[in-house]
């Protein structure tokens, strides 16, 4: 009971307060302080419903496995810069394993690689960007089972989308405001490196979606994930 | 910083977390200045030497391309120091530009701070009772990590040897790192399977688990809890009087000296040599000891 009642007083006074608190008091940079208590909030009804789901211990190793191997891919790939297969491993998982595996997958792995990479106040930023390309290829899951065309569009789509979203908080974050002109140059400064995501995810998706692919339809027979 | 390290996790997130978000989010120059501060003495005190010339060479450069940037984008400000085109060049931009960076720098050295003083595994100890499947995950990834890595050197070096992937052939090279990559995947999710039913059979996620704490709360923890809360309060009462607001637009004026925002800035110089200030302390003692002896 007391349990329940602090989880709803957190919900509806603590957050807000936080928030409001937060916007007040940091004049200049109040931007980058609610989109920080944004990416931070969105997280949490997906890392409450994982809690709630009651996942075996097949499914907690498996969302394991395939987070150390999308950040044990980021160190493997570490010569070549942006051309990461973190995207690609995110997406199979989820085209396999549903939206809240690759929700899952996707935030997780954000968060290991900066403990390796670096942790910085970016790191909720890269957690939501993830996590939520991951959970939208859950829920197109059957299409891009099906046809290489829409994987192809989703693994630029994922790029694109990563890259223009990391942008958004330089920018904030910089500049305490958002400014268009900033903006449109912080995304044609970074041009090279979407450009980069968007190709390294579409090669990765098209290389690994067969031999991952059949790895996980014989793991779901084996074991009945 | 062996002192500062040794404190209870949750003292050390409060620490972090606090000054983190009061130096990402202060606009006077005088609490950036003490940040800055802060964070060069724990990089002294802490950080591994190689680690420490890696730092300055790699952020130096991205530190003044954000100072110098800021002007060329930004033409607020009246104070006009020349003119490129017939865009002003302002100095209210320029020392904008210039707190900003050294804003990042604070930031970039408390982060490192943060790294080497909270490793996972403190935090893995703070939130595992709230959030245990998460907790677990994060665990068994972190655990997978190195055993992934090393295999996948192993496989990367046999298929070297075999000619797979050729140094001058890229193509091929990304071909052959692709083949190592699911070779390693499909053995070490196998492997994930038996160490799951390993677990289920040890009674993984039954009621009544005990928890293996390494880290008591002692009450050296509670009064620099209470002290870092307290200076905390301080600087964020400046922050709501307004009497430490800043701004270098339109015109660069002095930071406010009124007798609240000496306070805040004293506080906040306290907070963030906290650290610095234990060390000494146990290093004062070590000292003391030795030549009584």
């Amino acid at each position: 009971m007391l349990k329940k009642v602090l989880g709803i007083v957190l919900l509806c006074v603590c957050i807000p307060a936080v928030v409001a608190g937060g916007l007040w008091l940091f004049g200049e940079q109040r931007y980058a302080w609610v989109t920080l208590c944004v990416a931070v909030l969105a997280c949490v009804p997906f890392f409450l419903s994982f809690e709630r789901s009651r996942a075996g211990a097949q499914r907690l190793a498996l969302l394991a496995v395939m987070t150390a191997l999308s950040v044990a891919g980021r160190v493997l790939f570490a010569a070549i810069p942006g051309f990461k297969p973190v995207t690609a491993l995110v997406v199979l998982t989820a085209m396999y394993f549903g939206p809240q595996a690759g929700f899952m997958t996707g935030a997780l792995s954000a968060l290991l690689s900066n403990f390796y990479f670096g942790q910085g106040p970016f790191t909720p930023m890269q957690m939501l960007a993830w996590g939520m390309v991951g959970f939208l290829a859950g829920l197109f899951a059957k299409r891009l089972q099906k046809s290489r065309v829409s994987l192809i569009l989703y693994g630029a789509f994922a790029g694109v989308l990563f890259s223009f979203v990391m942008d958004i908080w330089t920018v904030l974050w910089w500049d305490g405001g958002f400014n268009a002109a900033r903006y449109a140059a912080a995304v044609v400064s970074s041009a090279g490196f979407t450009a980069v995501y968007a190709v390294s995810n579409v090669v990765f998706l098209l290389a690994l979606a067969k031999p991952v692919g059949r790895v996980f339809s014989r793991l779901q027979q084996k074991y009945g994930l | 910083m062996r002192a500062f390290s040794a404190l209870h996790p949750s003292v050390l997130l409060v620490y972090f977390l606090s000054v983190l978000l009061l130096t990402m989010f202060a606009e006077n120059p005088v609490l950036r200045v003490c940040a800055l501060l802060g964070g060069v003495l724990c990089a002294v005190l802490s950080a591994p030497t190689g680690g420490k010339r890696k730092m300055l060479r790699t952020t130096l450069p991205f530190l003044l391309v954000v100072a110098l940037f800021n002007p060329l984008f930004v033409h607020e400000g009246v104070t006009v120091l020349f003119w490129l085109g017939d865009t002003p060049f302002t100095l209210e931009a320029l020392l904008y530009g210039v707190c900003l960076a050294l804003t990042l720098a604070a930031v970039i050295l408390w982060c490192g701070a943060y790294n080497r003083a909270v490793p996972s595994d403190k935090l893995l100890f703070l939130f595992g009772k709230a959030a245990p499947r998460l907790t677990m995950t994060l665990c068994m990834a972190l655990r997978f990590l190195p055993q992934l890595l090393r295999q996948l050197r192993a496989a990367d070096r046999a298929q070297t040897a075999l000619g797979m992937q050729m140094p001058a052939d890229r193509k091929g090279q990304i071909r052959g790192k692709l083949r190592v990559l699911s070779c390693v995947l499909s053995v070490s999710l196998e492997n994930a399977m038996e160490t799951a039913a390993s677990m289920q059979a040890r009674g993984h996620a039954l009621p009544g688990r005990t928890h293996f704490a390494l880290y008591r709360f002692t009450l050296r923890d509670g009064i620099l809890l209470t002290t870092v809360l307290l200076l905390t309060a301080v600087v964020l009462a400046g922050f709501i009087s307004g009497e430490v607001a800043y701004s270098f637009y339109p015109r660069v004026t002095a930071p406010p000296v009124t007798p609240a925002a000496v306070c805040a800035y004293a506080a906040f110089l306290a907070l963030s040599l906290l650290p610095a200030l234990l060390e000494a302390v146990e290093r004062g003692k070590w000292k003391f000891c030795v030549s009584k002896m």
